[in-house]
């Protein structure tokens, strides 16, 4: 029998050791395709990072075209607003040295005029009363409603003159009507003290002084001694509209003087008073992560082991693409501080080397292959061969770690409005708690292979503080909405070890983006 | 070429398809399929059922040797270790399938039938005898295929099977009475 039965054993081996059968042509297909879609997975998750970088880059650089553009557009204004300004003061400053030249030329004439005598005065008087009469004929003198009615601005003003008018004598005439601008804010005032104007006659200027002159119907002007009249008076301008021009010039500076305010500084604006409010942003970050190893020598008899226990932990393992997503309210109490808080939640991911795992006792006293990783360890037990004993070491292959966080922030915020974009650094403290973990990895010996999962790892703290920054570069696209960019660092205050070989502290690099409503 | 040389150039362009296969070079890796699918779904046929699903096993095996091909470290040949790795794959499929591993039916030799002494001559058609071990149950044919063919101890077998071990006899032993059986049946009337 038994002979037999070896004998249908080598049957079967040499029919087995020869036997061959070639496959169809579909299987090379569909191991094709598997092979060009595991190609594709590998691809994409080589690349998602670079990709990421580029979508991030590409907004960075719209941004910055945006703001750009915007600070060309505000140039251009500015420097059309200095040009008006630059004519506007020469204008001014070419009349002034004008007048200046007028005066010296007519100081001399007057020196040389210096025989004037009575009989010429009361020609130019009489001149004057003609041209006055004719005036009102023509009705070309304009109403001036004194002080309360606001019209539009000009046209002249005729001073009569007193026949005896001496020298430095303040004549007095009937108060005519004349209509120019003021500001509200003058009309409420009833500011006279700037109220000036420049009568023009063949020879000489009269300013008026004051509206309200020793009697209701009645101004006082002063004479001007210094602008020659006829070089002033034009071919077939008449008194009224060249009074015009004059009282026009004048208007426009009382215009000006009365908007600077009686101590001639520019008025305030109305500060807009500032009123506190809230804002909600929701965003998604890329986080590059890693991680600072201490040595915890609380469970090695030697620095040595824990030095190199963390040398290993460190080498084995690469920190993968990692992503947050959160949602962050925020008190504006002042117009530059403001206070965040929120919920933040993570998902970090870490590739680790295939190692070698080594049985040893867990805590219930049952021996299983223990799993170490910088975040805590865990046990295996395969469901293939023979139950471990203390020192049986197994393979493992290349695992993924899994590490979900929600993080609750509370930062302090400084905002820098920049017209549309505005920039607030903000910088505070975060309590984190790991909600999950876990861990995947294959099991291996000769002949076997076996898929495991490791949820919760031991050795890890629930819960850690952290310190985190951030650097928020807001776009307004209405009254309500904001786009924001946000580049930002983490970095854990507290372990998330605890009574394990290494004290980890993770940190990471992030970059995001979001929406901001505004309430 | 010598020998020595005719080696030497089989280990250098082995490593070359090698070097291929784990850069992602998909000639190399149809080099690789091409040199290996015939003797690899041979072995599969063993473990399968039927042609169908030996072709599954071939496929997902070559599916681990592309993944893992980075493990083998050159200690053996490469043929083994890719053996090694069909092997997996077939069990894969009844690993912590127990129910299916343990008989239904428990064979009896008691009640059976002596049989003649009999002598297994070696003229039997390969294609036969694979049909004849897919026409026994996965309990069976995995348990003597492990055992025949790999030369696992009934203690490796029930640890791979996550079976008992004698479990594992006990399906050895009907798995060739049942061979046994129909290869005389077969001698007797000339099929199987």
């Amino acid at each position: 029998m038994d002979k037999n039965l070896h004998n249908i054993d080598d049957l079967f081996s040499k029919a087995y050791n020869s036997f061959e059968e070639h496959p169809t042509d579909a299987v090379w297909e569909k191991l094709s395709t598997a092979l060009d879609k595991d190609d594709a997975e590998k691809y994409k998750k080589r690349f998602i990072g670079w990709k990421r970088i580029a979508v991030i880059l590409l907004l960075m650089l719209s941004g910055l075209i945006i703001y750009e553009s915007h600070i060309i557009t505000k140039r251009k204004k500015d420097i059309a607003i200095t040009k008006k300004k630059l004519f506007a003061d020469s204008l001014h400053s070419e009349k002034n040295s004008q007048v200046d030249i007028r005066t010296k030329n007519y100081k001399n004439s007057l020196q040389e005029k210096s025989s004037l005598n009575e009989s010429a005065r009361s020609n130019d008087i009489e001149k004057r009363n003609t041209i006055k009469k004719s005036k009102e004929e023509n009705q070309s003198s304009v109403q001036l409603n004194y002080p309360q009615k606001q019209e539009d601005q000009s046209i002249g003003l005729l001073a009569e003159k007193k026949p005896s008018l001496k020298k430095n004598e303040y004549p007095v005439v009937k108060k005519q009507q004349l209509t120019f601008k003021r500001s509200r804010g003058d009309l409420k005032k009833n500011n006279t003290e700037n109220v000036s104007t420049i009568v023009n006659t063949d020879k000489e200027e009269f300013k008026i002084t004051n509206t309200q002159g020793p009697k209701d119907n009645e101004i006082l002007i002063k004479r001007i001694p210094v602008i020659p009249a006829e070089p002033l008076k034009r071919k077939g301008d008449d008194l009224n509209s060249f009074a015009a021009l004059m009282l026009l010039q004048s208007v426009l500076e009382l215009n000006q003087n009365l908007t600077a305010g009686a101590d001639g500084h520019p008025p305030l604006n109305n500060k807009k008073t500032f009123r506190p409010y809230w804002s909600l942003t929701a965003f998604g970050s890329n986080d590059w992560g890693q991680y600072t190893l201490n040595n915890d020598v609380q469970d090695n008899n030697s620095s040595q082991q824990g030095e190199d226990d963390k040398e290993e932990i460190y080498s084995r393992e690469k920190d993968d693409i990692s992503f947050s997503a959160g949602v962050v309210a925020t008190r504006q109490f002042r117009s530059r501080l403001g206070l965040k808080t929120g919920l933040i939640f993570s998902n970090t991911s870490i590739n680790i080397n295939p190692q070698a795992m080594y049985a040893s006792k867990k805590p219930d006293g049952n021996i299983a292959y223990k799993y170490i990783t910088s975040s805590g360890y865990g046990f295996v037990n395969p469901e293939f061969g023979l139950p471990p004993s203390v020192g049986d070491s197994i393979w493992s292959s290349e695992a993924q770690l899994n590490m979900q966080t929600l993080s609750i922030p509370v930062l302090l915020s400084y905002k820098m409005n920049m017209k549309k974009f505005s920039l607030a650094p903000s910088a505070g403290i975060t309590v984190n708690f790991i909600l999950n973990t876990k861990l995947k990895t294959e099991v291996t010996d000769a002949l076997n292979r076996e898929s495991v999962i490791i949820s919760g790892l031991n050795g890890m703290r629930n819960v850690y503080a952290g310190l985190m920054t951030e650097l928020n570069l807001q776009y307004t696209l209405n009254k309500s909405w904001s786009f924001n960019f946000l580049p930002g660092f983490r970095h854990a205050l507290t372990p998330i070890t605890r009574n394990y070989i290494v004290k980890t502290y993770p940190y990471s690099f992030t970059i995001g983006a979001g929406i901001t409503y505004k309430f | 070429m010598s020998l020595e040389e005719t080696g030497l150039y089989l280990a250098n362009s082995q490593q070359t398809i090698i070097k291929g296969c784990l850069s992602g070079d998909r000639s190399a890796q149809a080099n690789l399929y091409n040199t290996y699918a015939a003797k690899m779904l041979g072995v599969c046929m063993w473990y399968a059922r039927n042609r169908e699903e030996a072709e599954e096993i071939l496929q997902d095996g070559f599916m681990r040797v592309f993944k893992y091909l980075h493990t083998y470290k050159g200690e053996g040949s490469l043929d083994g270790w890719i053996h090694k790795v069909m092997v997996s794959a077939a069990l894969t499929k009844y690993r912590n399938k127990s129910a299916l591993l343990v008989p239904v039916i428990e064979f009896n030799s008691e009640f059976h039938d002596t049989y003649e002494e009999a002598k297994f001559d070696a003229h039997y058609d390969e294609r036969e005898l694979v049909k004849l071990i897919q026409t026994l149950s996965p309990a069976y044919r995995i348990v003597f295929n492990l055992y025949v063919f790999e030369g696992m101890k009934h203690r490796e077998i029930a640890a791979a099977l996550n079976i008992s071990e004698s479990t594992s006899k006990s399906n050895l032993a009907d798995a060739r009475k049942i061979l046994q059986a129909a290869l005389m049946s077969k001698k007797k009337t000339g099929t199987l």
